[in-house]
């Protein structure tokens, strides 16, 4: 859900409608916006589940401080989503556990 | 415990080789004190990276030295897989395979080269592999890596868990372990070590002293060779683990670096591993100050050192570039002149040696398991190790540099007695 006319800071910027995809699933996402901003906007809350007790965890603190949110972006695992901007054709795996690396190529 | 003063044997020195003398001593049925200046596992045993590397170094490997490593480390590898049943937990032995990485045609030359010399002396436990393996079975690594050096069963262990094991098990059988008690002098009666003075009186023994302090040796024993040396280590956060590791390559700071000194620029050994967690552990030596590495106890880091690490990471080990490093610390590697270390009787009647350490985790375990022999079976050790007498240096004189790091002092071995 986005909000796209809201009572105080008013209609919403047009922005570049770009698509990520997550866990394989393509979304829409806007350029400029976090992974996990275009995520919540799809509907998607669980980022990856821990590595003890496989339980969900998302965003909490939104400013890159927590480590909550982060996922497997382009192969690279332990991105925090919150304030890494999306970009067209980005590829997110969310994390079960400690995730496992791939070969770079 | 505490007001005892009389013990069959007291060890000097709480860490995983006095630990575990204590405990294969407590084990022969002795009654034994452990004495540590601060907590158990506060040294070097509590701030390595928990490599088990069988055979390290480069250079200053000769036949005779492999072998001489290899009769011991391999042992005491195998003797670390046994050690969750006799500690009665985990101590997070894991055999994952560890590389030795080469950066350049030099050192594709050099791995090659010792990787022979392994051969000669009969280690047939590594190969050579080229890029696309390393990679495949390292996948950190990026197109920068040339190929490296193989051994399936090297890997990890927890020291702290070796260690505390050791101690609690020693205590289970009887043993005393009295911490922040700090070791001053040996009392002797005419030439026999009859017990130590302690900042928290005396204490005895009728069967032996002996000293597992590895890099503090030389404030009770100025005459034995052991050296101290400081080398760091870096904690990360938690990463998928890291199929094989531990890894080790030489590296070298290059002109902008936080290390880099113009004319005094050396290469140096870089190593890292994941632990079971996931967290990665890596190090290697401070920042190379020639005036600043007097002090080998100092066990803080500078912001140079953490630069250092950091710009290391992004250059050798591309995928974690931009990676968070928790905390970093220092401690004390204990250096002999011929890279093995002191294990058996000296020169004084009932005072004997278990230190010298430099690769502990092969090595503290069965070492302090040979000591105990020796001293319950009047000499006998299950293993010959005769070529570790700590008497061996008696009539040589050493000039050791006066300004060292690691990679000095592993230059004055190769120099000694390397090819």
């Amino acid at each position: 859900m986005r909000i796209a006319h809201h009572p105080i800071l008013g209609d919403a910027e047009k922005r570049e409608r770009i698509t990520i995809s997550v866990d394989g699933k393509k979304i829409d996402a806007y350029e400029g916006e976090s992974i996990a901003a275009a995520m919540l906007a799809a509907g998607l809350k669980v980022h990856r589940r821990t590595a003890k007790h496989k339980e969900p965890r998302g965003v909490f603190c939104n400013i890159g401080r927590c480590t909550d949110c982060i996922m497997k972006v382009d192969g690279q695992p332990n991105v925090r989503t919150c304030v890494t901007k999306a970009r067209d054709g980005m590829m997110v795996e969310s994390l079960d556990g400690l995730g496992t690396w791939e070969v770079v190529r | 415990m505490g007001d005892r003063k009389n013990y069959d044997v007291i060890v000097i020195g709480g860490g995983m080789a006095g630990c575990a003398t204590a405990y294969y001593l407590a084990k022969g049925g002795m009654d034994v004190a452990v004495i540590e200046k601060r907590a158990v596992c506060s040294g070097a045993s509590g701030r390595n990276g928990g490599q088990v590397i069988q055979v390290e170094g480069r250079d200053e490997l000769t036949r005779d030295l492999v072998s001489k490593k290899n009769s011991i480390a391999f042992h005491g590898k195998k003797l670390l897989g046994t050690l969750n049943d006799e500690l009665g937990w985990d101590v997070e032995y894991r055999k994952t395979g560890g590389l030795d990485l080469a950066y350049s045609d030099e050192d594709e030359k050099i791995i090659k080269k010792v990787i022979q010399v392994q051969y000669e002396a009969g280690d047939m436990g590594v190969e050579y592999i080229g890029d696309a393996e390393v990679r495949e079975i390292c996948p950190i690594l990026d197109e920068k890596v040339r190929g490296g050096k193989l051994r399936k069963d090297d890997g990890n262990a927890n020291p702290f868990k070796i260690t505390y094991g050791f101690a609690l098990a020693a205590r289970r059988l009887g043993a005393s372990i009295h911490t922040y008690t700090a070791a001053q002098s040996i009392l002797f009666e005419k030439h026999r070590a009859a017990g130590v003075r302690t900042d928290k009186g005396d204490y005895f023994a009728k069967h032996g002293i002996v000293n597992a302090t590895n890099a503090w040796t030389k404030f009770l024993f100025p005459d034995f060779p052991i050296v101290p040396c400081k080398i760091l280590a870096f904690v990360t956060e938690q990463f998928p683990i890291i199929p094989v590791t531990p890894t080790e390559s030489v590296v070298c700071d290059r002109e902008g670096d936080a290390g880099y000194r113009e004319g005094q620029n050396q290469p140096y050994l870089f190593y890292g591993g994941s632990q079971v967690d996931g967290n990665i552990i890596i190090g290697g030596p401070p920042v190379y100050f020639p005036d600043g590495m007097d002090d080998h106890f100092n066990e803080s880091i500078t912001y140079e050192d953490f630069m250092r690490f950091k710009t290391l990471f992004g250059r050798y080990w591309s995928t974690l570039e931009g990676v968070s490093l928790l905390r970093g610390w220092g401690g004390a590697l204990g250096f002999t002149p011929d890279a093995l270390p002191l294990l058996g009787p000296t020169r004084y009647e009932n005072l004997y040696m278990n230190a010298g350490y430099t690769n502990g985790m092969c090595w503290c375990p069965i070492c302090g398991k040979l000591t105990a022999e020796y001293i319950l079976n009047g000499g006998n050790t299950s293993l010959p190790v005769g070529f570790m007498d700590p008497e061996r240096f008696r009539n040589e004189k050493f000039e050791w540099p006066e300004r060292y790091n690691y990679t000095v002092l592993h230059n004055y071995i190769a120099a000694k007695h390397g090819h």
